[in-house]
C-alpha cells in the first residue's frame, strides 16, 4: 500500500474531533511540516494570549492552565501517574514525587471511592477538592474543564460519557470501555460534543507506532496476511471461582459507588483493590488490559477495524490447585480464564489482504519464525507482536516500542522510508493537554481507540463461546450467527445508572 | 504400516489375503497343536495358555489384566499392596511380588510381561523382562524418555523371538485402519498439516485430571501398604506424598509425561501411521506458565507443540500442532456451519478435504465437509483387521506371542511413536524455542539445553 498516494491514516483517524482543524487538513490531505511540528511550536507562539480573547467553549488557550479532575486515582492505580504527569510532577523510582521544569495544569479535583487508597494522592494534591461520587463531583464543581478516568473498567463508560455530557475534555484508560455498546456510544458522543478525548493507550505517542505504519505502508515486509500478538498477562488470578465468604466493607470503601452500574454482590479483596481484571463483571482480562497495548501499531498500520469473525479457545479453569474438587469444569464462572487464544479475520480492505490476526495470552506464545535468529527471544519484553508479511516480518514490544524487521540483516539492509506521520513532542498526556489547549487532535482520540476498543472486546465475546466462530457485523454491532453472543455487546445496568 | 515395513518384524510390508484373515483364522486353525510339536523356544501354540505376569498390577494394569485374562496369570507385582489389592484377590493362585526385578528372577515360567506401572518405570521392567527373552505388553506411553523408548525399541528388535505391544488400544481399532486406507487411497489428496487435541489436563475424572501445583513441602508416613522406593525406582529420590501417588504421578516431570503423553499416544497414532510421519526435524513448544514455587515441576496447564517432518517419499512436509489443557486448532474452513470441535481428537488437512477423528484410534472418522464424506467411495480393506478391534488389542498380542506374527503396535511401531510424543514433552521443558532434532542420531543439534532432557539421570542402583 504506497503510503504517500493516500491520505495519510493520522488524518483519516483523527479527522472528525477538532472540527475546526478539520477543514484545513483535509484540503492539504498531505501533511504539511507546519502541521508537524505544530505539537512542538504550539507552546511558544502562544503563550501570550490570554483565556477571553480565544474563542469556543470549553478551548482554553495554551497560556492557561487547564482545571483538570481525576477520577478512579488509585494509589498503585495509573491513574496516579496521568494525573501527576498532568499536573508537571514527576514520580521517581523510589516513588518520590518532585516537580518537573515546566508547571503543569491545575488539578482541581480528585474522585476515588477508596479513601484509603487514594490518600496518597490526596496527599500530593492537598488544595484539590476530594469526593467519593464522580456524578456530585461533576454536579458540585463547576470548575472542571477535563477528566481523567482511571477507574476499573465497568465505570470507564457512565463517568466517561457523563463528563462529555457537561463539555469536558476526558482521558480514559484503556480499554475505553467495558463493553463494545459502551464503546461506540462514548465514540458518537465524543463527535457530538465535540470534546477533546484521548484513551491511555500511551504506546500511540510513540515512536515505534509511527514506524510501524510507515515501514508497512512502504511495503518493508510485502503484503501481510498475518498477525501475532501475545502477552504475559494474566498477572493476577484468573480462572477461579467466586469467592463465598463475605468479608465486611472496609470502612474507607464505598463498595455500591465501586460497583457502580455493575450487577450487586457483595465485597471481596479478591476484587478491589487489585484483582477485578479477572472477572467478567469488572474487567476485560488479559485482552483487554494489554491488547489496546499490544494490537496497537497492528490496527493502525492495517486499518484492522471491524473484524468480519472471531473465534476463541480457551484453557480451563483452575480447578486442580491443591484440594481441588473433580469434575467441575464446565461450571460458568465469573472469572476470565487462565488462558486464551483469539483469532480474529479481516476482510481485505483498500489495497491490502485479507488478514489473520491471533491473540495469546496466559504465557502462550505464537510458534517461533524460522527468520528469527537462534537465541534471539521471541518478544520484546513480555509482551509483543509479530507482523507477517510475504518479504518479511516485523516484531514490535508491548507499547509498539523497539520495531525490528527480522532477522536483523534484513533490517539493516532496509531503506528506512521518511518519517511521514507526526510526532507526539512529550508524553501522551501531554498530547492530550494540547489538544484541550486548541492544538491537533490527540492521537488516540476517540475516533481511533473507539473501534480499536471494539474490536479488541469482540475477542472477549469469543472467549465466552469458545470453539465457535463468531460472524460479526461490525456496522450493526451484531454477531450474526449466534443469537446469544450479542447478549454481551452491552450488559443490563443496575437499577439507577444509564449510560 | 511402512514402519512395520522397514523393520525386521514387520516383514509382511504388504499384506495378502492370509495375513489379512490370519486373526481370525489363528485359533481354528491350529488349536489341535501340543507345545512341543511347535518349533522355536518361546514359542507356544494357540492350545496352550502363556503364562504372564504383570508388573503394576494395580491401577491401569488392573484393566488390562481382563484383556488377557484367557491365559494363565502366574505372578503379579506390585509396589502398593493396597492398589493391587483387587487384582491380587482375584489371581490367588499367582505369586505376589513388589520388586520385579525379584519376581522375573525367581519366576522361571514366565512366558510374557505386562507393565502398566507409572510412565517413570516402564524402560527399566520392560528392559529387563524383554532381555530375558520375555514378551513384553507396554502400557503407553512405552517410556518416560526418549532415550529410553530408543533402547527398548532396540532390545526388542535384537530379541527376535520377543513379542511386544504398546498399550495403545485404539491401534487395533477398525477406524485407524479405514483411516490410512483413505488417506493412501488419495480421499482428501496430500497431507501437509494435521492438527490435535486433548482437554486433558482436565478431562473431568480423576484418572483424567492431573495437577497442576508446587512440588508438596510435607512429608507424611509412607503408608505401610507402600514399598515408596520401590515406586520411585530410577527417579530422583523424594519424600513420599500422595500427590505422586498412587495416581497423581502423571502431573509430575519426574514420573509422567503429561496430557502430551497421556493422550498423544492415542490422538497422534492414526496421522503417525498414515502418514508415516517419523522422525520430526524440528519441534517447539509454548506452555502457560510454571513459576518455581507454583507450578515449576508439574506439566502446564496447557501447551502447544508445533511439529516439522520433512517429506517422505512422495508424501509432502507435514505440520503438526498438538493442543492440550482445552486449547483447540483454528476452525478449519472446511467445516460447516454447524460443526464443533470435541474434547478430543485430531483433523488431517488435505489439498481437497480434510478427515476428522476422536480420540481413540480414528474412532469416528469422517472426511470434512460432510458432502465429500457422502460422495467418497471406500476402498478396498487391505490392511489386516485385529479381531475385535481395540477391545482385541491385548488378545492379539497374545496371538503373537503364539504364532509369531507381530502385533500392530509392536514397539518398531509404538518406540517411533512415543520418541516423537516424548520429543514435545522436551519441548516444553525448552519452551519458545525453535529445536532442531536429528532423529538418527537421537540429539537436537541447536539446543543442549534440551539434550539433557533426552536422557535424564537415573538414580544410583539403577541401570537400563
Amino acid at each position: 500500500m504506497g503510503w504517500t498516494s493516500k491520505k495519510s491514516t493520522y488524518l483519516l483517524w483523527n479527522s472528525n474531533v477538532n472540527e475546526r482543524k478539520k477543514t484545513s487538513k483535509q484540503e492539504n490531505g498531505k501533511l504539511s511540516r507546519r502541521d508537524f511540528v505544530r505539537g512542538a511550536a504550539a507552546a511558544a507562539a502562544f503563550t501570550i494570549v490570554p483565556r477571553h480573547v480565544l474563542g469556543g467553549p470549553g478551548r482554553i488557550p495554551p497560556s492557561e492552565k487547564l482545571n483538570v479532575a481525576g477520577v478512579g486515582i488509585g494509589i498503585g492505580g495509573i491513574g496516579r501517574r496521568n494525573i501527576c504527569e498532568i499536573a508537571g510532577l514527576e514520580i521517581t523510582k523510589e516513588g518520590k514525587i518532585i516537580p518537573k521544569e515546566q508547571p503543569g495544569e491545575n488539578i482541581v479535583a480528585l474522585c476515588d471511592v477508596d479513601d484509603k487508597l487514594a490518600a496518597n494522592v490526596y496527599e500530593t494534591f492537598p488544595r484539590a477538592r476530594r469526593y467519593r461520587d464522580y456524578r456530585k463531583m461533576l454536579e458540585q464543581q463547576k470548575d472542571i474543564d477535563a477528566v481523567v478516568i482511571a477507574t476499573p473498567d465497568h465505570t470507564h463508560a457512565v463517568i466517561a460519557m457523563a463528563a462529555m455530557q457537561l463539555g469536558k475534555h476526558i482521558y480514559v484508560q484503556k480499554p475505553l470501555t467495558h463493553s463494545i455498546y459502551e464503546a461506540r456510544m462514548l465514540t458518537e458522543a465524543a463527535r457530538k460534543y465535540k470534546v477533546v478525548t484521548q484513551m491511555g493507550n500511551q504506546g500511540h505517542s510513540g515512536e515505534g507506532a509511527r514506524l510501524v505504519c510507515e515501514w508497512i505502508a512502504d511495503g518493508a515486509i510485502g503484503r501481510v496476511s498475518e498477525v501475532h500478538a501475545w502477552t504475559d498477562r494474566p498477572i493476577w488470578p484468573q480462572g477461579i471461582d467466586m469467592p463465598k465468604d463475605t468479608p465486611s466493607v472496609p470502612k474507607t470503601l464505598d463498595w455500591n459507588l465501586w460497583l457502580g452500574p455493575a450487577p450487586e454482590r457483595p465485597y471481596h479483596p479478591l476484587y478491589h483493590p487489585r484483582f477485578w481484571r479477572g472477572w467478567w463483571v469488572f474487567g476485560c482480562g488479559a485482552l483487554g488490559d494489554m491488547a489496546c497495548h499490544v494490537l496497537d501499531p497492528a490496527f493502525w498500520a492495517l486499518k484492522l477495524e471491524n473484524p468480519t469473525s472471531v473465534e476463541a479457545c480457551v484453557s480451563h479453569y483452575s480447578r486442580m490447585m491443591k484440594g481441588e474438587t473433580w469434575g467441575k469444569i464446565d461450571e460458568v464462572t465469573d472469572s476470565y480464564p487462565q488462558a486464551s487464544i483469539v483469532r480474529y479475520e479481516f476482510a481485505s480492505r483498500g489495497d491490502r489482504g485479507p488478514i489473520k490476526l491471533t491473540w495469546y495470552d496466559g504465557g502462550l506464545n505464537p510458534a517461533r519464525p524460522d527468520e528469527l535468529e537462534p537465541g534471539r527471544p521471541l518478544g520484546e519484553g513480555r509482551s509483543s507482536a509479530l507482523i507477517i508479511g510475504d518479504k518479511g516480518i516485523i516484531r514490535y514490544g508491548q507499547y509498539g516500542d523497539s520495531p525490528r524487521i527480522i532477522p536483523e540483516t534484513k533490517m539493516q539492509a532496509y531503506k528506512l522510508p521518511p518519517k511521514t506521520i507526526p510526532r507526539i513532542e512529550g508524553s501522551h498526556e501531554q498530547n492530550w493537554v494540547q489538544a484541550c489547549k486548541g492544538g491537533e487532535p490527540a492521537c488516540s482520540n476517540f475516533d481511533y481507540s473507539g473501534p480499536f476498543t471494539e474490536m479488541v472486546l469482540l475477542g472477549n465475546i469469543a472467549i465466552r463461546f469458545p470453539g465457535q466462530r463468531l460472524e460479526w457485523d461490525g456496522q450493526n454491532m451484531k454477531v450474526t450467527n449466534l443469537p446469544e453472543a450479542n447478549e454481551y455487546i452491552h450488559h443490563q445496568y443496575r437499577e439507577g445508572w444509564t449510560l | 504400516m511402512e514402519n512395520l515395513k522397514s523393520s525386521p518384524k514387520g516383514q509382511n510390508g504388504r499384506i495378502s489375503r492370509r495375513d489379512f484373515v490370519r486373526g481370525a483364522a489363528a485359533a481354528a486353525a491350529f488349536t489341535i497343536v501340543p507345545r512341543h510339536v511347535l518349533g522355536g523356544p518361546g514359542q507356544i501354540p494357540p492350545s496352550e495358555k502363556l503364562n504372564i505376569a504383570v508388573i503394576g498390577a494395580g491401577g491401569r494394569g488392573g484393566d488390562d489384566i481382563k484383556g488377557i485374562s484367557t491365559e494363565n496369570i502366574v505372578a503379579l507385582c506390585d509396589v502398593d499392596d493396597r492398589m493391587a489389592a483387587n487384582a491380587f484377590n482375584a489371581y490367588p493362585q499367582a505369586k505376589k511380588y513388589r520388586d520385579f526385578r525379584k519376581m522375573l528372577e525367581k519366576e522361571k515360567n514366565i512366558d510374557a510381561v505386562l507393565v502398566a506401572t507409572p510412565d517413570h518405570t516402564h524402560a527399566v521392567a520392560a528392559m529387563m523382562a524383554i532381555k530375558m527373552g520375555k514378551h513384553v505388553f507396554c502400557e503407553k506411553p512405552l517410556a518416560h524418555s526418549i532415550y529410553e523408548v530408543r533402547k527398548v525399541t532396540e532390545a526388542a528388535r535384537e530379541n527376535k523371538k520377543v513379542q511386544t505391544q504398546m498399550g495403545n488400544q485404539g491401534h487395533s481399532a477398525e477406524h485407524i485402519r479405514m483411516l490410512c486406507e483413505w488417506i493412501a487411497d488419495g480421499a482428501i489428496g496430500k497431507v501437509t498439516e494435521v492438527h490435535a487435541w486433548s482437554d486433558r489436563p482436565v478431562g473431568g475424572q480423576p484418572w483424567s485430571d492431573f495437577l497442576i501445583m508446587a512440588r508438596p513441602k510435607d512429608t507424611p508416613p509412607v503408608p505401610s501398604t507402600l514399598d515408596w522406593d520401590l515406586w520411585l525406582g530410577p527417579a530422583q529420590f523424594r519424600p513420599y506424598n500422595p500427590d505422586y501417588c498412587p495416581t497423581k504421578w502423571r502431573s509430575w516431570w519426574d514420573f509422567g509425561c503429561g496430557a502430551l503423553g497421556d493422550m498423544g499416544c492415542h490422538i497422534l497414532d492414526p496421522a503417525f501411521w498414515a502418514l508415516k510421519l517419523g522422525h520430526p526435524t524440528v519441534v517447539q513448544a509454548t506452555t502457560t506458565h510454571w513459576e518455581p514455587g507454583v507450578s515449576s515441576e508439574t506439566f502446564p496447564r496447557a501447551s502447544i507443540v508445533r511439529y516439522e517432518f520433512p517429506a517422505r517419499g512422495d508424501l509432502p512436509a507435514v505440520k503438526l500442532t498438538w493442543y492440550d489443557g482445552r486449547l483447540k486448532p483454528p476452525i478449519p474452513d472446511c467445516f460447516e456451519s454447524n460443526r464443533r470441535l470435541g474434547n478430543n481428537g485430531a483433523i488431517l488437512i488435505g489439498e481437497k478435504a480434510a478427515i476428522i477423528h476422536d480420540s481413540h484410534g480414528a474412532s469416528g472418522l469422517r472426511i470434512v465437509p460432510e458432502s465429500k464424506m457422502r460422495e467418497y467411495k471406500l476402498p478396498p480393506k487391505t490392511i489386516p483387521r485385529v479381531e475385535n478391534g481395540d477391545a482385541g488389542h491385548e488378545q492379539d498380542w497374545i496371538r503373537a506371542c503364539k504364532d509369531g506374527i507381530p502385533a500392530s503396535a509392536n514397539f518398531d511401531y509404538g518406540g517411533p511413536l512415543t520418541e516423537m510424543v516424548l520429543l514435545g514433552v522436551v519441548a516444553m521443558r525448552v519452551k519458545d524455542q525453535r529445536l532442531q532434532w536429528d532423529g538418527e542420531n537421537m540429539k537436537f543439534t541447536n539446543n543442549e539445553q534440551a539434550n539433557e532432557f533426552v536422557q535424564p539421570p537415573y538414580r544410583e542402583g539403577w541401570t537400563l
